[in-house]
């Protein structure tokens, strides 16, 4: 523990310089970003909210069904992104890093070193993911008249889903670099972006949303109300946390309990193979990315 | 103190190191000379541990740099040709974050920090960022920050680079002092008379191997011919390389 804070001392103290030293470009680019961010929030917020008034006129039944569809769909686009942005962001902080020379040639456990990283990669990669999701635990919790624990409670199981997906972003660069070389993988990098865009295109396809949206699409009732009941992807952690969100707002405690624990133990039983994978794999996949450099 | 036993390095179907064998004695200044491409950096870079051998063993002071690397790692110091030390951190923080990371006593950490900032001439700048720094104050900060720790074994990739003269000479004059205190030091480096003018014993590397290697007087002999400078020696050894 010591030695983490060590290693995730310069982090702080690069912070606290770049407050303390009025430094006006920080105060520039932060203030911009949180303005950004509290306009998206409250936009988003606004605009869902307005969206979930709308569909409440349905019955209880359908309407705790659709919201679970709709919310599983946005969960796992931003699963998605999530892996791939971790992904790239992994390349940075577990091998390209211009002070892993420093820190890898230090006395360090390599355990340490690896939490240090997977640390740092967590924070850089959930700072998108919070201000998407923000909106969508909020709206919830708006809807639902829920009180303050529910917030705290979603945040939780907010981070235990997002910690899933950055960890297996990791463990594919750091596989992946194990087999490529930097310049191989830059290449891919490039190609990353078009990934994404088919990856949300396909799963879009896949759930097709509007059909849920416009219940008139459907023959009947009957056909609508059977095509949201099909349990789709309910191995996904992205199902997990809506069924966690909204069993919790509706009250059934234990059925929540089996979508929290699936959550958070996939995020533990990730994060302990990421650590063989790192201990494993990480020495040669970094001597082929600095033959590459 | 540092040994390496028949290492291999490949890229592919490039042999950076060459079945390379190395011995460098206690409290001896050992350079590795070569030309621009012909391994010394990879050969480092192995040493230290950031690069696992293909083949072969390296040990430092008795460990196993890849089995025990903690234990190699605490008593090995190692400068890189183009350190990198963290831009948004001052001075001080930074040999403040090594001393934690090598678990230095508070103590030894001031007096040892402060007596190197003022031989390399950076008391005044110990609060100052790093990002501010020019390259060779940067390199001088890296050298404090590792005399600081009195390891022993020292090893240092082309240390001369963006340091100017006088720079050069402190630098000269504390790793003679510190051979005379028992330290070991490697050092590589592509300018001869540094080699020369520092180094006890020398090799010299080409194309991942060891092409000579002994003292001065021995890599004349070894020759055998009227070289008379180390420049022509080594001009000799590695001329295939240059073609």
């Amino acid at each position: 523990m010591k030695e983490l804070l060590i290693l995730l001392a310069p982090v702080l103290w690069s912070l606290k310089n770049d407050i303390s030293r009025v430094n006006r470009s920080f105060y520039k680019k932060a203030l911009f970003y949180a303005l950004s961010c509290i306009i998206f929030i409250f936009l988003i917020t606004h605009l869902l909210n307005a969206g979930m008034i709308k569909l409440q006129t349905l019955s209880s039944d359908v309407f705790h069904i659709l919201l679970v569809k709709a919310y599983s769909l946005i969960f796992i686009i931003i699963f998605s992104i999530q892996i791939i942005s971790a992904f790239i962001l992994a390349l940075n902080t577990f091998y390209q890093s211009r002070e892993l020379e420093v820190l890898f040639t230090s006395p360090v456990n390599r355990i340490s070193l690896f939490f240090s990283r997977l640390f740092e990669t967590h924070l850089r990669a959930s700072w998108m993911l919070i201000i998407f999701g923000l909106p969508l635990l909020i709206s919830a919790g708006v809807l639902f008249h829920a009180g303050p624990f529910y917030y705290i409670y979603s945040l939780l199981i907010f981070i235990a889903f997002a910690a899933i997906p950055v960890n297996i972003g990791i463990c594919l660069a750091i596989l992946t670099s194990g087999i490529f070389n930097i310049r191989k993988l830059k290449k891919f990098l490039f190609s990353g972006g078009i990934i994404t865009v088919i990856v949300i295109i396909t799963l879009l396809r896949i759930f097709k949303p509007e059909r849920f949206i416009n219940p008139e699409l459907f023959a009947n009732l009957t056909l609508f109300i059977s095509d949201m009941k099909t349990p789709s992807f309910v191995l996904l952690p992205n199902r997990w946390l809506s069924e966690s969100l909204f069993n919790f707002l509706n009250r059934d405690y234990s059925s929540t309990l089996i979508f929290v624990a699936l959550l958070f133990l996939t995020s533990y039983i990730t994060t302990v193979l990421l650590q063989v994978i790192f201990i494993k794999y990480h020495t040669e996949a970094g001597s082929s990315l600095r033959r590459g450099a | 103190m540092i040994e390496i036993q028949q290492c291999t390095k490949k890229y592919g179907d490039f042999i950076a190191v060459n079945n390379l064998s190395l011995n460098v004695a206690e409290s001896e200044i050992f350079g590795l000379l070569g030309p621009n491409g012909a391994g010394k950096s990879t050969a480092i870079k192995m040493m230290v541990g950031l690069i696992k051998p293909d083949s072969g063993a390296i040990t430092v002071g008795g460990y196993d740099i890849s089995q025990d690397p903690v234990n190699a790692k605490k008593i090995l110091a190692y400068i890189p040709e183009k350190g990198y030390i963290f831009e948004k951190l001052t001075a001080w923080e930074y040999l403040t974050f090594i001393s934690g990371l090598y678990n230095l006593e508070e103590e030894t950490f001031r007096k040892n920090a402060t007596e190197y900032l003022e031989i390399f001439g950076l008391s005044d700048w110990k609060n100052e960022l790093i990002g501010n720094f020019s390259q060779g104050m940067t390199q001088r900060l890296l050298l404090a920050s590792s005399f600081m720790r009195s390891p022993k074994v020292m090893i240092l990739d082309e240390p001369h680079n963006g340091l100017d003269p006088k720079g050069i000479r402190i630098l000269k004059d504390i790793l003679f002092r510190l051979r005379n205190e028992g330290m070991t030091i490697l050092l590589s480096t592509h300018i001869i008379a540094i080699a020369e003018q520092i180094c006890d014993k020398i090799a010299i590397i080409n194309k991942g191997s060891i092409a000579a290697e002994g003292t001065n007087d021995d890599l004349k002999h070894y020759a055998k011919s009227n070289d008379k400078t180390l420049e022509d020696i080594f001009l000799r050894l590695t001329s295939d390389y240059e073609k």
